[in-house]
């Protein structure tokens, strides 16, 4: 069989299986995800398919997370936490996640963060973002657009295979200074169903929030981070 | 129908430098070498420049003796050049000792034409999940699901009752909507 009847071969199969669709939910394995990606970096119809889902996923993520807003009474300020408007999606996420994120807050009480959030009504919002190795994650860094109104919660799942001693999250603003930094456990931060952490109020900017895995020798290296945007 | 991407006159227009044919390479493999790339797990900074050295790898094959000898696997060869630069970074990455992290910024800069690209393609997933939802909501709130906790889709799947196989068959659906969807007059 040449080249042409396999590559024919090839199209016809991964059309019964739906093959596009499951690379790009990242249901391939290393070894069938190879073989897709060397069919349809020459196919046409295939490829197609990948960038159109591809774009898809990443600007829904986007159209999901960051609606068109729609016209909402005030709501007035008060002590007790509000609704989780995420609550439907995630629901095991806030407890699952209280650990890991009491971890991040405990002994970084920056005056920045109280002072912004003394007068305002505590809300948590889940944020789920992607992490690096997933293919559904698309074409670029979403970043994140925050009305900093109240608290801000951001879930994190990793998924790479690559094992650190000790995770550190880093919050930075846009002159790389670090405004808060807090060790992780491989134990809380390798959680099956992610960890979370909470950002309080911050004022108007931009912001890099990263998750580094800590090496032996004390050196970071990146795993995932978020661009987020402050209005 | 016509499955292949390349031909021999594509090739040879690339290898010639044809500022059009070389603006469509570059295009063309944007997207798959990024993703092949993000699910190795590499940065998205090294990716980059694992896309550089791929790009430079592949026009020095071009001008080669040998040259591309299939201008229908040329998105094959291009795959595995890709591949063999991916395992070379990785490689010299792990004998340097990285000395502080190099997180940055999005630029921010996106030029007028992404910029209306971008919008275009909220408002098609707008209407794939507006279409969704009148057909079946529960479709909706999966596909709304994939897109925010795409890691847990096992969860996803547990929550809304359905297998895997559902999942694909949903995001099927939903591409084909997606590309019906289009329309130029929206940007």
């Amino acid at each position: 069989m040449n080249h042409d009847e396999a590559h024919y071969q090839a199209h016809e199969k991964a059309i019964a299986n739906l093959t596009a669709e499951s690379y790009l939910l990242g249901d391939l394995s290393d070894a069938e995800a190879e073989a897709f990606e060397k069919h349809y970096f020459d196919c046409r119809v295939c490829s197609d398919t990948i960038r159109a889902g591809a774009a898809m996923f990443a600007i829904g993520r986007e159209v999901v997370v960051d609606p068109i807003p729609e016209p909402q009474p005030i709501p007035a300020p008060a002590p007790v936490p509000a609704p989780l408007p995420f609550r439907k999606i995630a629901p095991r996420w806030m407890a699952l996640a209280a650990s890991a994120m009491l971890a991040f807050l405990a002994g970084t009480q920056s005056p920045l963060f109280q002072t912004a959030t003394a007068a305002l009504p505590v809300m948590e919002i889940a944020i789920p973002v992607g992490t690096i190795d997933s293919v559904m994650r698309g074409l670029e860094d979403e970043k994140i657009d925050v009305r900093f109104e109240r608290d801000q919660s951001i879930e994190i799942v990793i998924t790479t295979t690559q094992r650190f001693p000790k995770y550190r999250m880093v919050l930075t603003d846009e002159s790389k200074k670090v405004l808060k930094s807090s060790d992780l456990t491989p134990k809380q931060a390798l959680r099956e169903d992610g960890f979370a952490v909470l950002l309080r109020a911050l004022p108007a900017g931009r912001y890099f929030l990263a998750l580094q895995g800590v090496r032996k020798d004390g050196n970071p290296q990146h795993i995932v981070g978020k661009a987020i945007v402050v209005q | 129908m016509d499955l292949f991407s390349f031909d021999d006159a594509y090739i040879r227009r690339l290898r010639d430098g044809d500022p059009a044919t070389v603006g469509h390479y570059v295009e063309y493999f944007k997207v798959p070498l990024k993703m092949k790339l993000r699910r190795r797990g590499m940065r998205p900074e090294d990716i980059e420049d694992v896309i550089q050295t791929t790009h430079l790898k592949v026009f020095q094959q071009l001008h080669s003796a040998g040259g591309v000898r299939d201008s229908h696997a040329f998105g094959a060869m291009v795959h595995t050049t890709c591949t063999h630069a991916a395992q070379e970074f990785e490689r010299k990455r792990r004998e340097t000792v990285e000395l502080e992290p190099d997180d940055n910024f999005d630029s921010g800069d996106e030029d007028v034409l992404r910029k209306l690209i971008r919008k275009e393609t909220r408002l098609r997933v707008r209407r794939v999940l507006q279409s969704m939802a009148k057909e079946d909501k529960r479709d909706a709130d999966i596909l709304t699901d994939l897109f925010i906790s795409e890691l847990d889709k096992d969860a996803i799947c547990r929550k809304h009752g359905v297998g895997r196989d559902y999942l694909r068959v949903l995001v099927h659906r939903a591409l084909k909507k997606f590309e019906d969807e289009y329309d130029p007059d929206d940007s």
